[in-house]
C-alpha cells in the first residue's frame, strides 16, 4: 500500500503501528486484489479463459478465480469470442446490469475488431457498442497475454479512475514473444541458408 | 413534468426486448417458463432454452440457437481451399486438428490426391491427440455438472501437455491450422515422436484415477444412470453419429466402416454402449480415449520415413525450400501457390467427405466451379445435428438433469451454429 | 453407367426418364424430379434391400451463374445413409425460383428438422408441411433476406451496423 508515513514525526512512525494514507488508494488497494469477473465466453477465447483459471496458468494467483455468472455480482466483464449479431443485445444488457465499478475487457481479435470474421453477421469490434477498457491481442491470445491483461485491470483498479469517467480507457496490451524452449531450437547448421549472395 | 429531449448521442439505449426470467402459463397455472441461456454457464456455450416447468420437471422444451452464427459457409466461398482451413479451427473449438484435418480430407478427396504414407499417420497420429483432447474437456465437464471439480481439473491438466505437443508441432497451441491440401504446413520436428510417446505413458495414470474417481461413485452413477435415455432406432432417426449413437448401441464409426488415413493399417476396437443413457455415453467416451492412446502408440511406432508434402509437380503443396531458393522455377511455383487469384484449381464437380472426429461425424459438401475457391461448402457439424434430440431427450427430467444431459451431447457452439 | 447397387432398384421402380446418376469420386448422386421426391424417400427407407434409415444432413446450393449449366438455379441435396449396409446416396431436387417449395421430409426422418430450417433460411426455400418452420440462426434484422444466396454480399446489408451503442455515462 502506497501509505505515507512521511506526515508522522520520526519517532512516533517508528512506534506505532499504524498507517496513514487515503481513502481512495485503500479502496483501490482491496479492489485489487479481488476483481469478480464475469466471463461472457461465446467461442474459442472461452476455452483459453478456462485454461487460464484451472491448474497451470492458476487466475486464483491474481485474486480473480471468483468467477460470477450474473453480472449483477461482478465487476469486470471478459467478452471472450466472437459478438454476432444476435449476441449483441444480449452483451449490452449484461453490461447494463454489472454495477460500478465495471471494467470490460475485450479478449482476441474477434471481440476487439470481428478477426478473421469479415461477414454479415459479426459484430466487427464491440468497442462500436459497448465500451471497453482494455483490449488483449490475439486469436485467441495466449493465457500468458491474458494474464498481463488482468495486470492491466489491477493496475486501473489500484489507481481508484473509475467513478464519473466518461471514456473507456483502450488500454492496449502488447503482443509479448515467447521463449522457444531449448530442445526446439533449431542448431546452427539445421537452418537452411539461401544459396548464393542473396542478402 | 417534461421530459427533456436528449441530443442523439446521449439518448439511453433502446431496451432490449426480452422476456422476464419467468412467465406463468395462462391455461395451466402449475406451468411456469424460464429462460435458460444465452449467456449461462451450465450450457457451455450460447444456447437459449426456453423450458416450461411444472414444479421443477421440464414439460417442454424449445432450443434456440444462432447466438453464434458468423458466416462460416458465406466465408468459405470467398476464401481459397487452403485460407479456408484457419476458420475450420475456429469451428469445434476443442479440437482444432480434427478439423482441419476433416476439411482438407474433403478437398482431397474432390481434387483426388492421395497423400502421402508418412503424412498419413501424421495425421492419424494428430487426429487421434485431438480425439483424446476433445473427450477430456466433455468427460471432465459431464463430471462437473454433478459437481466433481477435481476431475475437471484433472482433464484440463492434460489438455495442457496436448496443447504443448501441437505448439511444438505447429507453432500455435490453440489455432493450429496445420495442415495444407496434400500433406502439411511442415513435417513433424524432431524428438516430437518422443514427446507423444511420453504423453501416451502419463496420461493412463490420469485415468485411472479419474475412473475411481466416478465409476463407481454413487452420487456420479445417480446422477447420469437413466437419464436422457435413447434408443437405437430413434438415435438413427435423429441422424446420431460418433460416441453419441454408439452409447445408444449404433455400431457405426467411419475410421472402420469408409476408411481413411491409416486406420485400416492400426488395429483398435470401437466401444458400444448398450444403455444409451449419460452414463454409457461417458463409458463410451472414457474407453475411446483408451483405443487412442493404443492407435497412438502404434502409428509413432509404424510412422514411416519420406516426404510429408505430396509431388510439387501438382501444384498444390508448396514448393520445397530448397527449390525455392535454387531454382527459377522452383520460385514461380511458390509465388504461383501462395497468390490468391492463382493457386490450385480444383475440377467442376461436387464431393462429400466426412471424418471421424470426437464429436461425430464431421463432414464437408463441396460444390467446385472450377476455380481455386469453393463455390458451396456446406459443414455436416455432429453438434448441430446431435442438438434437434434435445426436446425428446430432456422433456420430463428436472432441470438439474437437463444440464447433465447437455453437457453429455457436448454440444460446440461455433459447431453448431457455424 | 453406374455400379452402386441401389440405382438399379431406382431404375426399375420408377423409370429410367426420372432417374439421372452422376458418380464422382465414390459420391454417387442421383437427380430426380421434385414431383417424386417423398416416393423416393419412402421407397429407400422403406425397401429392405435399400435400408437408408439415416438422413445425414440437408444442403442447399444456389448455381446462380454456375459455369455450367444445371437444371434450374436451387438446388436440394439429401445424403442417405443406410448403417447395415454401409452405403451412401446423394438424392438430389432442382428447384426454379417461381417455385420455391419442396416437401418436408419430417415424417420420415426426424433429424431433418433443423437441417429444413437452416436451409429454408439461407436461401428462402420452404419446405411444405414442416412441423416449426420459425427461423434458426439469424435474428429477425434478417427478415426477408436469405445470406447464402449468391446476390447477398459477403459483408451483409448493415445489419451488423444497426445498434444503438452504449457509453459509460448511459449504461
Amino acid at each position: 500500500m502506497d501509505g505515507n508515513r512521511n506526515n508522522l514525526p520520526d519517532a512516533l512512525a517508528d512506534k506505532l503501528p499504524i498507517l496513514t494514507t487515503t481513502l481512495d488508494t485503500a479502496v483501490g488497494w482491496c479492489r485489487k486484489y479481488s476483481l469478480w469477473p464475469m466471463p461472457f465466453a461465446t467461442a474459442c477465447c472461452g476455452i483459453e479463459f478456462m485454461a487460464v483459471a484451472c491448474s497451470r496458468f492458476d487466475l486464483a494467483r491474481f485474486g480473480a478465480e471468483a468467477m460470477r455468472f450474473t453480472p449483477r455480482q461482478s465487476d469486470l466483464l471478459f467478452v471472450a469470442g466472437r459478438v454476432t449479431v444476435k449476441m449483441l443485445p444480449v452483451l449490452q444488457r449484461i453490461y447494463q446490469q454489472m454495477c460500478e465499478p465495471k471494467w470490460v475487457v475485450s479478449m482476441g481479435a474477434c471481440a476487439s475488431t470481428g478477426g478473421v470474421f469479415d461477414t454479415y453477421a459479426v459484430v466487427q469490434g464491440i468497442d462500436q457498442y459497448v465500451p471497453v477498457d482494455v483490449y488483449i491481442p490475439g486469436c485467441p491470445p495466449r493465457p500468458e497475454q491474458l494474464i498481463e491483461g488482468l495486470m492491466q485491470i489491477q493496475k486501473i483498479a489500484a489507481e481508484g479512475k473509475t467513478q464519473s469517467r466518461s471514456k473507456p480507457l483502450g488500454v492496449v496490451i502488447e503482443p509479448k514473444r515467447t521463449p522457444v524452449p531449448l530442445s526446439l531450437k533449431p542448431k546452427e547448421e539445421d537452418i537452411l541458408k539461401p544459396p548464393g549472395s542473396m542478402c | 413534468m417534461t421530459q427533456t429531449q436528449l441530443p442523439p448521442d446521449k439518448m439511453p439505449p433502446q431496451e432490449v426486448a426480452q422476456p422476464p426470467q419467468m412467465i406463468q402459463d395462462q391455461e395451466n397455472p402449475d406451468h411456469w417458463t424460464l429462460n435458460f441461456g444465452p449467456q449461462h454457464p451450465a450450457t457451455h456455450t450460447t444456447i437459449h432454452l426456453v423450458m416450461k416447468l411444472d414444479g421443477e420437471r421440464v414439460v417442454d422444451i424449445t432450443p434456440h440457437i444462432g447466438y453464434l452464427h458468423s458466416g462460416f459457409e458465406k466465408l468459405a466461398e470467398h476464401h481459397t481451399y487452403d485460407q479456408y482451413v484457419t476458420v475450420t479451427d475456429r469451428m469445434n473449438y476443442l479440437s482444432p486438428m480434427a478439423n482441419n484435418i476433416a476439411w482438407h480430407h474433403a478437398v482431397e478427396k474432390l481434387l483426388d490426391i492421395e497423400i502421402t504414407p508418412r503424412c498419413k499417420y501424421a495425421r492419424t497420429i494428430v487426429a487421434e491427440l485431438a480425439r483424446i483432447q476433445d473427450h477430456l474437456l466433455n468427460v471432465g465437464e459431464a463430471a462437473l455438472e454433478v459437481g466433481a471439480f477435481t476431475a475437471f481439473i484433472f482433464c484440463f491438466n492434460d489438455r495442457e501437455h496436448i496443447y504443448d505437443l501441437f505448439e511444438a508441432l505447429c507453432g500455435a497451441r490453440f489455432t493450429t491450422s496445420w495442415t495444407r491440401a496434400g500433406g502439411a504446413m511442415a513435417d513433424i520436428p524432431d524428438g516430437w515422436d518422443q514427446m507423444v510417446l511420453d504423453f501416451c505413458k502419463h496420461l493412463p495414470k490420469t485415468l485411472v484415477e479419474f475412473r475411481k474417481l466416478l465409476n463407481r461413485n454413487r452420487i456420479f452413477q445417480e446422477r447420469t444412470r437413466n437419464v436422457a435415455v435413447m434408443s437405437y432406432e430413434e438415435a438413427i432417426n435423429y441422424s446420431w453419429t460418433g460416441p453419441m449413437a454408439r452409447g445408444s448401441g449404433v455400431k457405426r464409426d467411419l475410421r472402420k466402416d469408409e476408411p481413411y488415413l491409416a486406420y485400416p493399417e492400426l488395429e483398435f476396437k470401437i466401444p458400444i454402449g448398450s444403455d444409451g443413457d449419460v452414463f454409457s455415453r461417458y463409458l463410451v467416451r472414457m474407453e475411446e480415449i483408451e483405443q487412442s492412446i493404443s492407435i497412438i502408440k502404434q502409428a509413432v511406432k509404424n510412422l514411416p520415413s519420406g516426404p510429408i508434402n505430396v509431388d510439387s509437380d501438382l501444384r498444390v503443396p508448396l514448393a520445397e525450400k530448397t527449390e525455392t531458393y535454387g531454382s527459377i522455377e522452383g520460385l514461380i511455383h511458390h509465388f504461383e501457390t501462395v497468390m490468391t487469384n492463382r493457386g490450385f484449381h480444383a475440377p467442376v464437380n461436387e464431393c462429400y467427405g466426412a471424418q471421424e472426429t470426437a464429436n461425430g461425424e464431421l463432414g464437408f459438401f463441396l460444390v467446385s466451379d472450377g476455380t481455386n475457391k469453393a463455390w458451396r461448402a456446406k459443414t455436416r457439424g455432429p453438434s448441430f445435428i446431435h442438438l434437434q434430440a434435445a426436446a425428446r431427450l430432456m422433456c420430463g427430467h428436472t432441470i438439474s438433469e437437463v444440464v447433465v444431459a447437455l453437457a453429455s451431447m457436448n454440444v460446440i457452439a461455433a459447431e453448431l451454429d457455424r | 453407367m453406374s455400379d452402386h447397387p441401389t440405382v438399379p432398384l431406382l431404375i426399375e421402380k420408377f423409370g429410367q426418364q426420372h432417374i439421372d446418376v452422376r458418380e464422382f469420386n465414390g459420391n454417387t448422386t442421383v437427380v430426380i424430379p421434385k414431383s417424386i421426391l417423398v416416393d423416393v424417400i419412402t421407397f429407400l427407407y422403406n425397401d429392405p434391400a435399400c435400408g437408408y434409415k439415416q438422413l445425414t444432413d440437408v444442403w442447399g446450393v444456389d448455381y446462380l451463374d454456375y459455369p455450367e449449366e444445371q437444371n434450374a438455379r436451387f438446388g436440394v441435396l439429401y445424403p442417405l445413409l443406410s448403417i447395415d449396409k454401409n452405403r451412401r446416396i446423394i438424392i438430389k431436387v432442382f428447384l426454379s425460383e417461381d417455385d420455391l417449395t419442396v416437401p418436408t421430409l419430417n415424417g420420415i426422418y426426424k433429424g431433418s428438422e433443423w437441417s429444413e430450417r437452416e436451409t429454408a433460411e439461407m436461401y428462402g426455400i420452404t419446405f411444405e408441411g414442416h412441423p416449426d418452420p420459425r427461423r434458426i440462426l439469424l435474428c429477425d434484422l434478417f427478415e426477408g433476406k436469405y445470406p447464402l444466396r449468391k446476390t447477398y454480399p459477403l459483408k451483409g446489408q448493415g445489419e451488423r451496423e444497426s445498434f444503438t451503442p452504449i457509453t459509460t455515462e448511459s449504461a
